[in-house]
């Protein structure tokens, strides 16, 4: 997890994804991991990205992403962050519920709901009677339960998480967003903006009024009901649902709401906004706040004299001339890879393949699966190496600087190399199965024709190439 | 006196002890222990257990007829033995008058065996459905007299419906309070184990494959010919899955080549051996294949490891391998051709008289439809956890057949209300014998309701049974007060598949008693 460097990332406005209270402050989550007003400690590089959901639970605050779960626990020496332990196909984190209850769930695209009895330390799926395991969003009755989970295929309700009942009136509906209100009634909310309402805790829901934009997140604050929006900004509601008025119009996208009964926050793609004020007299006055930047750049080269840093899904931004920084827009995206070749050409590499930069555009060099790089390595004569980011089957091999690649066999079967590096004369690769944590160091005197295993063992070793 | 009264005697002694018993303000069983100790007997099945014989042998042979009947029922349909020892005491009573006054045994008998195949009918035309969590709960804290546990099973059984399928397991606690804990198995869920014990290092617990592909053999794997053409096939396919091989057993090279190929990253495997039994490992297999869309390989069935092609490999969405079980989640199969096995057997289950069979059976249908509950009972001591287990096996059967089967009125009233129907049949009998069997059947369907409201106090029973019969079909004494109720909306139910079977139980033991002529015995 990256609680981001400000002195040294570049100054760009960063997505904010996920909203959370611990103790009253305000965290949020972002590509790269999780940030706060008044952030403290490193937890450790990688742990989490993309973080979509944020929860809190008395002291420890609750992160779900990309790579599962994580918690900030305090310990006798500080806050601790901790990899939590999950059952499941690894899945990424869409939302949590549960909130003072002994039982949180958090809904996942992939595997469903899981469910932690022991305060979010770990987790094990719980999708009985669900019919769908993408779960958009989740929520919790005020009573600890009973729990509602938003699917594509419509509203599941369940008394503890553990066994789950299709609600009526929701069917063939994609929920985006979902929370109890104070006076009672549950609140749906469908991708297309429709507003759905129930007042037997999810058991059946029926239409109430409709929000003009497609929904992503919803909260009752300030008096309120708001609904955030990607294209129509944040419309509220004082009737539980049945009208609704524009809050804050000219608003980048919204990806998510949190708030109490005196103020509110929403998350966008350019950062944090904030409003006060309860009582559906009051005027809304919402203001950007600044907010740590959460991207995930998390590598840093030198492309034309310059600084470029790399993100996964934050992509590429450059330094230009003056100081400031460009965002290199059509960067395939989530990168995979990115390496300057020794004639200075900028190559990265995603989903769609490998490309070159080439003047404001790109151009393919390898499409579709083979071009899905995952490590490159030159030497200054312009040979290069570059390895797949999902298997070991084969190498990509360069004689000419990156512009024409061929492909040659390995045999590093289905382990992607996690690293790949060319000497002189010699070129090193390492596997590591992560299920039996044996880590591998393979060696080629012929750039990549035949291999040779060096050293096997634990990754606990710790063999350096 | 003659041998058939001495039979009855013995059933009437029996009889007294668990009519006693019948009904919620039922009285319990004193039962000397010994020279110096004595027990409680509140239900049916410990009664007849405890009275192993009376004074002649013929009275104890008639003892040991409903001490029979009432082990019978006790495991099918799982209630009803001092129900059907009272019917059939009603019954006899009526009927060995008549023998006695010169009519045809054989002729009573069949006159009997209509009338109860008639009342049956009636019986169910009463039945009506149970609708939801709070019936269900309602009907299994009757049996266990634990609202908490009936709540839990009411809610287990409304969310897993009709085909569900409960296992109870029994968990040792420390605690003197613990109460029963519950969980749904999400998937398909058999027992299994790795193959190897690498497969899940050390701290590991268990293992999550992500869209494998899965491998059936009904086979012992040991030789490396026998999956050499697995590892070649497996390996070529699109975007190199993980493998989920499931076999009788792996071992030798066959394990050895796996380990290697796992360890050198070839190919992610999971070798995985099932640990049912022997005899039922072949169903297991089968079942598997079928959710996943495999083809059992098998030397038998004329495909062999040996000659894998891909066409019969099977796809999950998940595989969860950990120490003591193997979870499918979301097969690759035919989801058609998975319902009609589960239906077959569904079929089959309910042919077989043998509980563990069709419970084995209704399992297996539960887990290709991927409803299958564990409810854990727990308890400080192994006698008590023995008790809690029988009593949550019991209120799971019972709740579970009142899903399927419905309900009647409860209280004896439902007996009472197929009495029409029986003399109906009585009107059209032509031989004088017969129809004195149909009414010896009207007087059994009587005694039920003469004994529980004889059992509550309250009230006179045949001054009680006019008034019932005055107020109406369904209509009853609800003894828990004392006043007279429509039994279905007081909430007095009897499972339909308990009344239908206790009454079937009882007519033929008091067919049987009515025409026996000669008891033979030693000593």
């Amino acid at each position: 997890m990256a609680e981001s460097d400000t002195s040294v990332l570049p100054d760009l406005p960063s997505p904010v994804l996920a909203l959370g209270f611990l103790r009253g402050s305000l965290w949020l989550g972002g590509l790269g991991g999780v940030g706060h007003g008044g952030a403290s400690g490193q937890p450790p590089q990688g742990l989490l990205t993309a973080v979509a959901a944020l929860t809190a639970l008395d002291e420890t605050l609750i992160a779900g992403g990309a790579e599962g779960i994580a918690r900030r626990v305090q310990t006798p020496d500080g806050p601790e962050w901790e990899r939590a332990e999950v059952q499941s196909g690894g899945s990424p984190i869409a939302a949590f519920a549960g909130y003072e209850s002994d039982a949180l769930i958090a809904g996942t695209l992939g595997d469903g709901v899981l469910r932690s009895t022991d305060g979010g330390k770990t987790w094990v799926t719980s999708n009985f009677g669900l019919d769908d395991l993408e779960v958009i969003a989740v929520a919790c009755g005020p009573d600890d339960g009973p729990f509602l989970a938003g699917t594509a295929r419509g509203v599941f309700h369940s008394r503890d998480g553990q066994g789950w009942r299709r609600a009526k009136g929701t069917e063939r509906r994609t929920i985006a967003a979902l929370t109890y209100t104070e006076a009672g009634p549950a609140i749906a909310l469908t991708e297309d903006g429709a507003v759905l309402r129930s007042a037997d805790a999810g058991i059946t829901w029926s239409a109430a009024g409709n929000v003009p934009g497609t929904v992503t997140s919803v909260v009752e604050a300030v008096g309120r009901l708001l609904a955030g929006t990607v294209d129509a900004g944040i419309w509220s509601s004082t009737d539980n649902g049945d009208t609704w008025t524009v809050d804050l119009e000219d608003a980048p996208e919204i990806y998510c709401l949190a708030g109490d009964p005196s103020r509110v926050f929403a998350g966008s793609a350019l950062g944090l906004q904030f409003r006060t004020g309860a009582g559906p007299s009051h005027a809304p006055s919402w203001q950007a706040v600044p907010a740590p930047p959460t991207h995930d750049f998390s590598q840093s080269i030198l492309w034309q004299g310059r600084p470029l840093f790399a993100g996964t899904r934050s992509g590429l931004a450059h330094q230009a001339q003056d100081g400031g920084w460009n965002v290199l827009e059509g960067a395939p995206l989530p990168l995979l890879c990115v390496a300057v070749t020794p004639k200075d050409a900028l190559l990265a590499s995603g989903p769609q393949g490998l490309f070159l930069r080439d003047g404001d555009g790109w151009t393919s060099l390898v499409e579709g699966d083979d071009g899905q790089i995952g490590r490159m390595s030159f030497r200054p004569d312009g040979t290069g190496l570059a390895s797949s980011a999902t298997h070991g089957g084969q190498l990509l091999r360069t004689r000419d600087g990156g512009t024409y690649w061929q492909p040659i066999p390995t045999p590093f079967g289905v382990l992607a190399p996690i690293e790949l590096r060319m000497f002189e004369e010699t070129v090193m690769v390492k596997t590591l199965n992560q299920r039996t944590n044996i880590l591998t160091v393979w060696g080629s005197r012929d750039d990549g024709t035949s291999w040779e295993v060096v050293w096997q063992g634990p990754e606990s070793a710790g063999m350096r190439i | 006196m003659s041998a058939r009264s001495e039979l009855t005697a013995g059933v009437d002694a029996m009889t007294r002890l668990l009519a006693g018993t019948l009904g919620p303000v039922r009285g319990h069983v004193l039962s000397a222990v010994g020279s110096t100790g004595s027990e409680t007997l509140c239900d049916s099945a410990t009664v007849v257990r405890r009275i192993t014989a009376l004074p002649g042998r013929r009275a104890t042979a008639g003892a040991s007829i409903v001490r029979d009947m009432v082990l019978r029922l006790g495991e099918e349909p799982g209630d009803g033995g001092a129900t059907a020892a009272v019917l059939a005491s009603g019954m006899l009573a009526y009927a060995a008058k008549l023998v006695a006054a010169g009519a045809s045994p054989v002729l009573v008998r069949r006159g009997i065996r209509t009338g109860v195949g008639i009342a049956c009918d009636a019986l169910r035309a009463q039945a009506e459905p149970v609708e939801g969590e709070r019936e269900l709960a309602g009907l299994a804290t009757a049996v266990t007299a634990d609202a908490g546990l009936g709540a839990l099973i009411g809610e287990l059984l409304d969310l897993l419906g009709a085909t569900g399928a409960i296992q109870v397991e029994e968990i040792p606690d420390p605690r003197f309070d613990a109460k029963p804990t519950y969980g749904y198995v999400d998937g398909a869920r058999w027992r299994g184990r790795p193959a190897h014990k690498d497969l899940l290092p050390e701290g590991k617990t268990e293992l999550t494959l992500i869209e494998p592909i899965v491998v059936v053999a009904d086979c012992v794997l040991q030789r490396v010919e026998q999956i050499r053409p697995l590892l070649e096939l497996a390996p070529a396919l699109p975007g190199r899955p993980p493998l989920l091989l499931v076999a009788r057993d792996i071992s030798d090279d066959a394990l050895t080549m796996l380990a290697v190929n796992d360890r050198r990253g070839l190919l992610v495997s999971a070798p995985v051996v099932l640990t049912t039994a022997r005899t039922r490992m072949a169903e297991d297999l089968a079942d598997l294949a079928l959710l996943t869309g495999a083809e059992v390989l098998s030397e038998q069935a004329g495909t062999p490891p040996e000659r894998v092609r891909q066409s019969q490999l099977g796809t999950a969405h998940r595989a969860l391998v950990q120490r003591g079980h193997l979870t499918i989640r979301n097969g690759g199969g035919d989801q058609t051709a998975v319902a009609d096995r589960a239906g077959r057997l569904r079929t089959r289950a309910s042919e077989l008289a043998d509980v563990r069979d069709r419970d084995r059976l209704w399992l297996r249908q539960a887990r290709l439809a991927g409803k299958v509950a564990v409810l854990r009972v727990r308890a400080q001591t192994e006698q008590l956890l023995k008790a809690h287990q029988a009593q949550a096996r019991k209120a799971v059967r019972l709740a579970g057949a009142a899903l399927r089967e419905g309900v009647v009125p409860g209280g004896g009233v439902a007996y009472l209300d197929c009495v029409p129907a029986v003399r109906a049949a009585r009107a059209g009998c032509s031989s004088e014998d017969e129809a004195a069997g149909l009414d010896a059947v009207c007087a059994g369907l009587e005694a039920p309701f003469l004994q529980l409201v004889g059992n509550s106090g309250g009230l006179e029973p045949r001054t009680a049974l006019a008034r019932a019969r005055e107020l109406g079909p369904g209509h009853g004494v609800d003894v828990r007060t004392n006043t007279f109720a429509h039994m279905v909306k007081a909430g007095v139910r009897d499972v339909t598949t308990v009344a239908t079977g206790a009454l079937r139980a009882a007519g033929e033991t008091a067919g049987m008693l009515v025409s026996a002529e000669v008891v033979s015995g030693r000593g």
